[in-house]
């Protein structure tokens, strides 16, 4: 998919980075599980970059699009733990089992900033990241929305990063993407395309083809392959392509077969 | 934007293998839901799959990955499709069955296949699909949301088509979970009726082919209906309990009809609405009420049926299972009675169809309503053929 009219990044959120919240925030911070809570710092800072406060009235032409490889696995362990350990539902916690969801932190977010337009949540594997990008700037070019908060969280409980042998990132990164430019544009998204590639040799050649499918122009683009840390791998690529001049597509290859590029371009200010 | 049409469609549920069976049992007004008789799920009232083709221990150890497997065959059947064809799962757990007995067990090497992705990227390598492959969550309102997903990637010419749909399985993570929020009914779930007292789960796979009017029409393939349009909205509300005034389905609702060209008089054509319907006493009231906003009273409100009493709630496969139906209603031109449903709650005044099927209106629409944990709401727009 090409994006001809600007598809704008006006605000990034890392929560390797560091930082504050808004006021009045920690509290709902407080109730949430790993996994919510760094999609929300990250998609707070995003929204605080892009000039957007807490606010409690709704907002249809505001939404949120996340992805997650893993999701809420930190809430389903923990329920799955209690489950096993129980002698009956009064061993178990409600409040846990209501955040085996993935979709916690879109609720989170568009509740804190009233984003009652569109909610979309991707857990495909480690693409989606990349997906929900994509899919937030696909709403704003059918003029679904005027902002849309993306990016990737995860949350990764002791038990499977022990199982993986430690290897595994949690973390949130995030954007504002925007149609009009308020003056605080980092970069532009100019397209992007997924398919499924279970062959690791084949996989050069499908990013190629699918580039040029695109148009002319995004063909040339240099490739940037993202590093593996499940669903930030997209989202810390486009983040570091925004740091170098011009244009680079970002791509994540989960080995399960699913491929997702994405076409980003910064803009330099001043 | 090109048109999307429906032209193939499969399903797995309480009542067993196959879009037939399903149907029949819709239109008698029967119910899959029954006493668990497992002392694993307790004394809740469930709608379990009877027989799960496929062998456990072969290439999946995962049921969720079997349920999809069997339901996307059969909407597949015979269908030889475009290279590039997309397929769009929607779930909430995925495989977490898997998960749930490596955790209770020695804990070695983590389980294959266990995400919620898993059954997305099993049916991919299985079936041989090449286009985009994606899995979308967004707990209840999942199968809806894939269906919806499919759509877009269809109308914009991404891709040709798309095998989209939802699955869930059964589990005692997910059973000792709605139990524990006390949100189960103590017998079969009695949608929209005043007595009714909580949700009765299921378990089950449905999937829609959709592909470009063009290619159908190039493929010999006739379409079974059409996919008009898609909405998603958050309530922006409350983790867990819906907005009372159902804002976030009202929203919803016209982001739908709005993207299928419907909205301002468009919404007299609309024949009825397949509602989410759970039977929990908060949303079936919440959908009430945002039914009389988007049509402005509650007399201009068409008829109203859902599938909960029959199947359950399946949870991630629920919007599929009720895109599916609303096909088939369309198609027909009759809507199957809501099982479950004895005495109407007057509160609503909806015409919620019960008893016996009831022949459609001349509408060409269908709106496929559901709204889930989180706030998420999600409606599809179904178009005759």
């Amino acid at each position: 998919m090409r994006f001809p009219g600007a598809v704008l990044i006006c605000g990034i959120g890392d929560t390797r980075r560091g930082g504050g919240l808004p006021g009045g925030l920690d509290a709902r911070l407080s109730r949430m599980d790993r996994f919510a809570r760094a999609g929300f710092l990250a998609g707070a800072r995003a929204l605080a970059e892009a000039g957007r406060e807490p606010c409690p009235a709704k907002d249809p032409r505001s939404g949120a699009v996340f992805g997650s490889s893993l999701g809420c696995a930190d809430a389903i362990t923990e329920h799955a733990l209690l489950v096993a350990a129980a002698t009956g539902l009064g061993d178990l916690r409600p409040s846990v089992f209501a955040t085996t969801v993935h979709n916690t932190v879109i609720a989170e977010l568009s509740s804190a900033y009233g984003l009652a337009g569109p909610a979309e949540m991707l857990v495909t594997g480690p693409t989606a990241g990349l997906e929900a990008l994509l899919l937030a700037a696909r709403i704003l070019e059918a003029g679904r929305a005027d902002l849309v908060v993306t990016g990737a969280a995860e949350g990764v409980r002791l038990e499977l990063e022990a199982a993986a042998g430690g290897s595994l990132i949690g973390g949130g990164a995030a954007f504002v993407l925007q149609r009009e430019d308020s003056g605080r544009a980092r970069g532009r998204i100019l397209g992007g395309a997924l398919f499924f590639e279970p062959d690791d040799g084949a996989v050069a050649s499908r990013l190629r083809d699918e580039l040029s499918l695109l148009g002319p122009g995004l063909d040339a683009v240099p490739l940037a392959p993202a590093s593996p840390s499940l669903a930030l791998a997209g989202v810390y690529g486009v983040i570091d392509a925004l740091s170098r001049p011009g244009p680079s597509a970002v791509f994540v290859r989960d080995p399960a077969g699913p491929v997702a590029v994405l076409v980003v371009e910064p803009i330099i200010s001043g | 934007m090109r048109r999307v049409v429906v032209t193939g469609l499969g399903a797995i549920s309480g009542f067993g293998e196959g879009v037939g069976p399903l149907w029949e049992a819709l239109l008698a007004g029967r119910s899959a839901i029954r006493a668990a008789e497992d002392a694993r799920f307790g004394s809740a009232f469930l709608a379990r799959v009877p027989n799960v083709p496929g062998d456990l221990r072969g290439e999946t150890g995962e049921r969720a990955h079997l349920l999809a497997l069997a339901a996307s065959g059969e909407a597949l059947e015979g269908s030889a499709l475009p290279p590039r064809t997309a397929l769009v799962v929607g779930t909430t757990l995925g495989g977490n069955r898997a998960y749930e007995e490596w955790l209770a067990g020695p804990r070695e090497a983590p389980p294959l296949q266990h995400g919620a992705g898993s059954p997305a990227t099993f049916l991919a390598r299985r079936l041989g699909f090449r286009g985009t492959v994606e899995t979308v969550s967004v707990a209840c309102a999942s199968g809806t949301a894939a269906v919806g997903r499919a759509w877009d990637l269809i109308a914009t010419g991404e891709v040709e088509a798309a095998l989209a749909g939802g699955v869930d399985a059964l589990s005692p993570f997910v059973v000792s979970g709605f139990g524990s929020l006390r949100a189960l009914s103590p017998g079969p779930a009695r949608p929209f009726d005043v007595r009714r007292s909580g949700l009765s789960l299921g378990e089950g796979a449905a999937f829609l082919l959709l592909e470009s009017a063009e290619g159908a029409a190039r493929a010999g393939r006739a379409p079974l209906a059409a996919i008009a349009g898609y909405g998603s909205a958050s309530d922006a509300f409350h983790l867990t309990r819906p907005d009372p005034e159902g804002g976030g389905l009202l929203r919803a609702m016209s982001a739908a009809v709005s993207s299928a060209g419907l909205a301002g008089n468009g919404e007299r054509d609309i024949a009825f609405v397949n509602a989410h319907g759970t039977g929990t006493v908060f949303n079936d009231a919440m959908e009430a009420r945002a039914f009389a906003r988007f049509f402005g009273t509650v007399s201009a409100v068409p008829p109203v049926w859902g599938v909960k009493g029959a199947l359950g709630h399946t949870l991630g496969a629920a919007g599929a299972f009720e895109a599916l139906v609303s096909v088939l209603a369309l198609r027909e031109g009759r809507i199957p009675p809501t099982a479950g449903l004895e005495e109407p709650d007057p509160a609503f005044a909806l015409d919620v169809v019960r008893g016996e099927p009831r022949r459609t209106s001349s509408g060409r629409f269908a709106l496929s309503t559901s709204a889930a944990f989180g706030g998420t709401n999600a409606v599809l727009v179904v178009e005759r053929a």
